[in-house]
C-alpha cells in the first residue's frame, strides 16, 4: 500500500485571503469497531496506543491521529512514514477480529488551509456552526460543502485540513479558487 | 419641476460627480445618490410606464416599496432588469434604461391601452379573445405574450459575483432603527451572539432622519452613543446593506447583502442564517391615499419627499400640495416650508385635528383644509394642478390649485411580511387601519417555542417615546423567558411623550367618487389595479381575498403589494359590506423583496454548477481525445475518436479491437463495497437474490439485488476476499445508493449481524483488459500463470505488475477473454500507461462506454437502468437461475409469489433482429400489435461484430414469441419489422470468455 504525502505542497493559485495547499493523499485507515468488542478495542489501545476520541473530536499520539466519524467508525491518519510498519501490523491484527481496519489512503484527497480566515472561507459552503467548536480540542467534522461530502480536521483556527473524495479533487480546487478570491470575500469582521 | 438644492443631502458627496446615462441621455449625479435621486435631481419625473395601461409613471417612493421606477441597469453581461431605481446606488458610467414601452418612453405604442382602459377591466382576458377560435393561437396569444412581462431578459451570461454564506447566531435582529438598536443594546453582555441586519447603508432608520429635523441635539447624542456601544460590543455583529428576504422553519433566515459601496466589486451575498430567536424591527411603510389620477408623475409618498430632501438635497417640486389623513406627514411640509418651498395647501381628510405639529404648520403660514381631499389631478405626463373636493362628496371640484408636486400620506402599514412567512398570525387594528403581528400567535422554533418577537413600528408602535419605553421591557421579558443571563436593562427615555395620533382609516377619497373617477383611482400601481377592478371582483363573486387577488392581480407584482395590500383589502371590505378583519389578508411569501436569480445560485455557477467526479485516469482520457458521457455524477470516456474518424468508425474500431485483439477500459467508476465480519455471508444472502455465503475465498459470483417489491435494484460481481470479507461491486451510478441500502438494512432490520460495511469505491481504480490477446498482454509483464486452469473464469488473484499491487479478476462484461485489474487509485494511471505501452505489440486500443455497451448487448448482458426501469423482475429478464430457491429469505423473495409478478402478460427480455439488417431500431421505440403497444426497445445498436443491427427489448410474453415477427414504430410513425430471438447474439456457449 502506498503513502503519498508530497514533500512540497502545491499552493492553489489565485489572489486569496487564505493560503490553500494541495497535500494529496495521507496514509489513512478506516477503522470500524464495536464498543462491546474488547478484542478490537485492546488492539487499538495496545498497538497504536491511542484512545478513542469523543464525538467530533480527535485523539493524537506520535503523529497518528484518530478521528471520530460515528460511534463505530473512525479514521486513523498517519503523518509519519515511520508509522507504516505499525499500521500494517495493526491492519492485519484488526482484520482477525470482528472489527475493520481498511486502507483508505487513496480514497481521499487532502488540502491544507492556512490563515486566520480559514473558517470564514469554509462558511461559504459548510452549513455547520463553527462558533460551537471547542478549538482547544482538535475537531473532526464530516459534513457537506455545497453538494459534496467533506471531512474537516481543525488543527487550530488558522490551520485546517480538509479532505474530499479523490474524484472531487478538481471540483474542490475550483471551489477554492472561486471562493477564496480577495475582493469578493464578504466582510466577516461585521 | 424636480431639482437639487445647492446644499444639503446627508448621503451624497458633492465633490464627486458621477456621470450616467438614462435612456441614452447623459446625466450627472453625485457619489451616494441612488438612481432615483439622481433622476429627480435632473428633473426626470416621468421615468416609467405602467404594466397594463402603459400610463406615464414617476418615482413614487424612496425605498423597497417602489412600484413604478423599475429599470434595466447595466450593460451586456452585467445587465439586470427590474431593478428599483430607489434602491440602486449610482455608479460612474452606469447605463439606466426604463422598460415596458416601445419604441420610446415618451412615445409608447401600447399607451393606446390607456384609451381603452374601461374595456380592460379585471379579468377581461377571461371574457374576451373567444372568437374566432383560431385567432387565439395565431393572433391573441402571440400579441399578449409580446406585450406581457416586465423588463428584458439578459442575453449574456451573468458575470456578477454572488456568494452564499452560512451564519449561526443566538439572536437575529432585523432592522437597525430605534427599536432594533435599543434591542441590541438591551441584549448585549448576556452571553448571547447577536446579529443585526439593516437594509440601509447606515443605522438609525426613520428616527435618524427625524433627528435631523430641527435642533435635536439629544437625539444625535443618543444615536452616537448607541453606535459606540454597538461597535464596542463583542457580542453584536452588524450587517449593513443586508435585507432579510425570508424566514423559514426553525429560525432559518435568508438575508440578501448587496454591498454596493465596495471598492472592488459589488458584493452580493446570500446569508443563510440559523437564529434561535428573531427580533423583528422591520419598521413600517407609508401607505398612499386612493384618489382620482393618483398615479401621475410628480405624486410621491410624503415620507419619501422628505427622504429625498434630507438625504440627497432633492426637491420633488417647488410648489407642493400635501394630502393626508394623519399628523406625521406634516413633518414633510414643515421641512419644505423651512427651505422656502411653496406649500399652497394641505388637504387633511380628517374633520379636524389640533395637535402641536398642525399648529406648527399653521404658524409657518401653511393653509390647511380639513375634510378635503383631491378630486382630480391635472397634467398629462406630470402634475400641473389639483382640484379640491370634499371628502364626503362625489368629487365636485371646489377649487383648482396649480402645483407641480403632490405628497401623499394615508398612514403607515407595519412591515408584517417576515412575521407571516413562518406562520405568525396577524391582528387587524381597526382604529389605526392596519394589520399588526398577533403576539399570541407567533412563529415557532423547532421545540414549538415562540421564536420571534416584533418590536417598534412593525408591531404597530410608532412614537419614539413608546418604542424606547417598550423595547427594554420586552427584551427583559424575553431574557427571562429564555432563561438567559439576567441583567435587567434600563434606558432613560429621552423622547417626549407625544399626544396620541390616530390615523383615521380613510384611504379612498372622496368617499362618494363617481364611476368615472373610480376608473382612475389606482390601488396597485405596478399591476394597474384600480378601485373599480376590486369592486367588479366583489360584484362577480370573488369574495375571498385570495380569489380577488388572483382575479385582479392585486399585490402580485414584484413589489408584492407593499403599498397596495391594505388599501385593496379595505376596498374589498367596503364593496362586500364586511368588516376588514372578516375579509382577512393574502398570504405573504418569501422573498420579501425580489432577489437576483444569480443570488440563489451563489457561487455554484459555471465550473461549480455541478460537481463532476473524475476517475484517476481522467487526465489520460482527456489527453487522448476522449469524448465524455455523464454516468451519474461521473464523467466517463464515451469513445476515443482518432483523426477524422466519424463516431461510427470510432465505435466500430473500438469494438473490433476487443473482439480481435485487446482493449482497455477505464472501469474505475464501478462501486466497490467491502462487507466484513463473521456474518458478512448471511447479510449478503439476505441482500442478493442468489447465494453468496457459499462462495469460496478467491472466487467471484455475479449477483442481483432486488427491492422489497421484487424489482431489480442493482447488480454486480461479488468477490470473496477471505473468510470474513466480501467485496461487492455495484453499478457506477449505484454505489452510494447500494452502500446506503446496505447500511439501512443492517442498522434497522439486521442489527444483530456482526458486519461492517466500508465504501471503497475510490480506493481502487479498475481497468478492464478484454480481448483474445488479454492474457498475452498481462503475461508480458511477469511470468504469472493466468491460464484457464490457474485462473479460471470467475476467480481472482492478488499479485503485482511492475511493483504495482493488483487484484486481477477473471470476469467479463464483453463475452471475451477478459481480466479486470483493481489497483490502488494513486497508481492506476501509472499502471494504465504501462498497459498502453506494453499493449502496442498486441494492438491494444482504449475503448469507451459506448463500445462497452455494444459489446455487452452483443452478448445479451443487461444494464441496470437500460433493461430495467424499477418495474422489472429477474424473471422478466430471463434470469430465474439467479433467484435462489434454497434460501429462506432475501429482499424481494415474498414479492415473487405475487400473482401479478407471475403473469404471462409481463414484459420479458428478448433479442430483436430487424428484417432489414442495416436498419437500427430507435431507442425506446414501441412494439405494436393490433394497434396496441406491447413492449419497447431497451438497447439498440449496430453490431460491428455481427455486421447487422441488434436490439434488446421488453415484450409482453416475449419469450413465447421467439421466431415471430413484430412491428416496431418510431416516433415518426415509421414501421420497422423485426424478428424476436434469444438475447444472446454472440458466443452463446461462452467459449470465448471461458477460454
Amino acid at each position: 500500500m502506498t503513502q503519498r504525502v508530497p514533500n512540497k505542497m502545491n499552493r492553489i493559485k489565485g489572489d486569496t485571503f487564505v493560503d490553500v495547499y494541495e497535500i494529496g493523499s495521507i496514509r489513512s485507515l478506516n477503522v470500524r469497531v464495536n464498543h462491546e468488542d474488547k478484542k478490537s478495542l485492546n488492539i487499538i489501545q495496545r498497538n497504536i496506543g491511542i484512545k478513542l476520541p469523543s464525538v467530533q473530536k480527535t485523539t493524537e499520539k506520535n503523529k497518528l491521529t484518530l478521528c471520530w466519524i460515528s460511534n463505530d467508525e473512525y479514521l486513523l491518519l498517519s503523518e509519519k512514514k515511520e508509522n507504516d510498519g505499525l499500521l500494517n501490523q495493526f491492519e492485519k491484527q484488526m482484520n482477525l477480529t470482528t472489527g475493520v481496519a481498511e486502507n483508505t489512503t487513496d480514497l481521499r484527497y487532502w488540502f491544507l488551509i492556512k490563515g486566520n480566515r480559514s473558517l470564514d472561507l469554509l462558511r461559504k459552503g459548510v452549513p455547520l456552526d463553527f462558533g460551537k467548536l471547542e478549538i482547544a480540542e482538535k475537531n473532526f467534522l464530516r459534513t457537506r460543502l455545497g453538494e459534496i461530502q467533506i471531512n474537516i480536521l481543525i488543527k487550530s483556527l488558522d490551520e485546517i485540513l480538509i479532505s474530499v473524495l479523490r474524484s472531487h479533487k478538481d471540483y474542490m480546487i475550483d471551489w477554492f479558487e472561486v471562493c477564496s478570491k480577495r475582493g469578493t470575500e464578504i466582510n466577516f469582521d461585521l | 419641476m424636480s431639482s437639487r438644492l445647492p446644499q444639503e443631502g446627508s448621503r451624497i458627496n458633492r465633490e464627486k460627480t458621477i456621470d450616467f446615462r438614462f435612456n441614452g441621455k447623459n446625466l450627472k449625479g453625485f457619489d451616494g445618490d441612488t438612481v432615483a435621486s439622481a433622476l429627480l435631481a435632473n428633473n426626470e419625473l416621468f421615468v416609467a410606464r405602467s404594466f397594463k395601461y402603459h400610463r406615464p409613471r414617476g418615482i413614487f417612493s424612496a425605498g423597497e416599496e417602489e412600484p413604478n421606477a423599475l429599470m434595466g441597469i447595466g450593460k451586456g453581461s452585467f445587465f439586470e432588469p427590474n431593478i428599483r431605481a430607489t434602491e440602486i446606488k449610482l455608479k460612474q458610467n452606469m447605463n439606466v434604461e426604463s422598460q415596458n414601452h416601445w419604441p420610446t418612453l415618451k412615445f409608447d405604442f401600447l399607451s393606446i391601452n390607456n384609451l381603452f382602459s374601461r374595456f380592460f377591466a379585471a379579468g377581461f382576458y377571461y371574457k374576451t379573445f373567444m372568437w374566432p377560435r383560431a385567432a387565439w393561437k395565431y393572433l391573441f396569444e402571440p400579441m399578449i405574450r409580446r406585450a406581457s412581462g416586465l423588463g428584458n431578459v439578459p442575453r449574456e451570461y451573468d458575470e456578477e459575483r454572488y456568494e452564499h454564506i452560512y451564519h449561526h447566531t443566538d439572536v437575529l435582529i432585523i432592522g437597525g432603527g430605534l427599536a432594533g438598536i435599543t434591542a441590541a443594546k438591551a441584549l448585549r453582555d448576556r452571553g448571547l451572539s447577536i446579529m443585526l441586519c439593516e437594509k440601509d447603508c447606515v443605522m438609525g432608520g426613520r428616527y435618524l432622519e427625524d433627528c435631523k429635523s430641527g435642533n435635536q441635539e439629544r437625539y444625535k447624542k443618543l444615536h452616537k452613543g448607541s453606535m459606540e456601544i454597538l461597535k464596542k460590543s463583542k457580542d453584536i455583529s452588524v450587517k449593513l446593506n443586508t435585507t432579510v428576504t425570508g424566514i423559514f422553519d426553525h429560525g432559518f433566515v435568508l438575508a440578501y447583502e448587496e454591498n454596493q459601496h465596495s471598492k472592488t466589486a459589488t458584493k452580493k451575498a446570500l446569508w443563510k442564517i440559523r437564529a434561535k430567536t428573531i427580533i423583528l424591527c422591520a419598521g413600517a411603510i407609508e401607505r398612499p391615499l386612493v384618489f382620482p389620477d393618483n398615479d401621475l408623475p410628480g405624486i410621491m409618498l410624503a415620507i419619501s419627499v422628505r427622504d429625498y430632501l434630507q438625504k440627497y438635497g432633492v426637491l420633488l417640486g417647488d410648489r407642493l400640495v400635501l394630502t393626508t389623513n394623519n399628523d406625521y406627514a406634516y413633518k414633510t411640509v414643515i421641512e419644505l416650508k423651512h427651505r422656502g418651498i411653496d406649500i399652497p395647501v394641505v388637504l387633511d381628510a380628517r374633520a379636524s385635528a389640533d395637535n402641536p405639529i398642525i399648529k406648527e404648520a399653521k404658524d409657518l403660514g401653511i393653509r390647511i383644509l380639513f375634510g378635503k381631499c383631491i378630486g382630480k389631478v391635472e397634467g398629462r405626463r406630470k402634475v400641473s394642478a389639483i382640484g379640491i373636493c370634499s371628502v364626503n362628496g362625489e368629487g365636485t371640484i371646489e377649487e383648482l390649485i396649480p402645483c407641480n408636486a403632490i405628497a401623499v400620506s394615508g398612514g403607515w402599514t407595519p412591515n408584517v411580511n417576515l412575521w407571516s412567512h413562518c406562520g405568525g398570525k396577524l391582528l387587524w387594528d381597526g382604529e389605526c387601519g392596519f394589520y399588526k403581528p398577533d403576539p399570541e400567535n407567533t412563529p415557532i422554533g423547532k421545540e414549538g417555542e415562540t421564536n420571534m418577537l416584533a418590536l417598534g413600528a412593525c408591531a404597530g408602535v410608532f412614537s419614539n417615546y413608546d418604542i424606547q419605553d417598550q423595547v427594554p421591557r420586552k427584551i427583559n421579558q424575553l431574557a427571562s423567558r429564555l432563561k438567559i443571563k439576567s441583567k435587567r436593562y434600563i434606558e432613560t427615555n429621552i423622547f417626549s411623550k407625544e399626544p396620541t395620533k390616530r390615523t383615521i382609516p380613510t384611504f379612498v377619497l372622496p368617499h362618494g367618487a363617481s364611476k368615472d373617477k373610480q376608473n382612475k383611482m389606482f390601488i396597485d400601481f405596478q399591476n394597474d389595479v384600480k378601485l373599480s377592478d376590486l369592486q367588479l371582483a366583489a360584484q362577480e363573486g370573488f369574495e375571498n381575498v385570495e380569489h380577488a387577488k388572483r382575479y385582479t392581480t392585486l399585490g402580485m407584482a414584484t413589489d408584492q403589494g407593499k403599498t397596495s395590500n391594505v388599501n385593496g383589502i379595505y376596498v374589498l371590505s367596503q364593496s362586500l359590506g364586511k368588516p376588514v378583519d372578516k375579509i382577512g389578508h393574502t398570504t405573504f411569501r418569501p422573498p420579501y423583496k425580489p432577489i437576483p436569480l444569480g443570488l440563489i445560485a451563489g457561487q455554484y455557477a459555471k465550473k461549480l454548477f455541478k460537481p463532476v467526479r473524475k476517475t484517476p485516469i481522467d487526465k489520460w482520457n482527456s489527453l487522448n481525445n476522449a469524448i465524455w458521457e455523464p454516468v451519474a455524477d461521473w464523467r466517463r470516456a464515451y469513445a476515443y475518436p482518432k483523426g477524422k474518424e466519424s463516431l461510427e468508425e470510432t465505435l466500430n474500431r473500438e469494438v473490433l479491437s476487443v473482439r480481435k485483439n485487446v482493449g482497455l477500459l477505464d472501469a474505475s467508476t464501478l462501486g466497490k463495497i467491502l462487507v466484513k465480519g463473521p456474518d458478512a455471508g448471511r447479510l449478503l444472502d439476505l441482500i442478493y437474490t442468489n447465494m453468496m455465503s457459499t462462495l469460496k475465498a478467491g472466487k467471484c459470483r455475479y449477483g442481483l439485488m432486488c427491492n422489497e417489491a421484487g424489482f431489480v435494484f442493482d447488480d454486480g460481481v461479488v468477490a470473496r476476499l477471505n473468510d470474513q470479507s466480501f467485496l461487492c461491486h455495484t453499478t457506477s451510478g449505484g454505489a452510494d445508493r447500494v452502500y446506503a441500502w446496505l447500511e439501512e438494512w443492517l442498522q434497522t432490520e439486521w442489527h444483530h449481524l456482526k458486519v461492517f460495511i466500508v465504501n471503497l469505491t475510490e480506493q481502487y481504480s479498475q481497468i478492464a483488459v478484454a480481448g483474445p490477446k488479454a492474457r498475452e498482454l498481462l503475461q508480458a509483464f511477469k511470468s504469472i500463470d493466468l491460464s484457464a486452469e490457474k485462473l479460471p473464469f470467475m476467480n481472482f488473484i492478488e499479485t503485482d505488475i511492475d511493483n504495482i499491487w493488483v487484484r486481477i479478476y477473471r470476469i467479463s462484461f464483453s463475452g471475451e477473454l477478459s481480466y479486470e485489474l483493481a489497483v490502488n487509485s494513486n497508481q492506476s494511471e501509472e499502471l494504465w500507461n504501462k498497459l498502453v505501452k506494453a499493449g502496442k505489440k498486441y494492438k491494444v486500443q482504449p475503448y469507451g462506454t459506448e463500445a462497452l455497451h455494444i459489446l455487452r448487448a452483443e452478448k445479451g448482458f443487461i444494464v441496470v437502468g437500460d433493461e430495467t426501469d424499477g418495474t422489472v423482475t429477474p424473471h422478466d429478464l430471463g434470469m430465474e437461475w439467479i433467484v435462489s430457491k434454497k434460501k429462506n429469505d432475501f429482499i424481494g423473495k415474498k414479492a415473487f409469489s405475487l400473482p401479478h409478478l407471475n403473469s404471462t402478460l409481463r414484459k420479458q427480455l428478448v433479442g430483436i433482429l430487424t428484417l432489414d439488417k442495416d436498419k437500427v431500431l430507435p431507442d425506446g421505440c414501441h412494439a405494436v400489435e393490433d394497434g396496441k403497444a406491447i413492449g419497447h426497445v431497451t438497447s439498440t445498436y449496430f453490431s460491428p461484430t455481427l455486421k447487422r443491427s441488434i436490439a434488446l427489448g421488453l415484450i409482453e410474453n416475449g419469450r413465447s414469441r421467439k421466431g415471430s415477427t413484430l412491428e416496431f414504430q418510431s416516433l415518426s410513425k415509421e414501421s420497422i419489422f423485426a424478428k424476436i430471438v434469444d438475447p444472446n447474439f454472440y458466443d452463446p456457449e461462452g467459449a470465448k470468455q471461458n477460454e
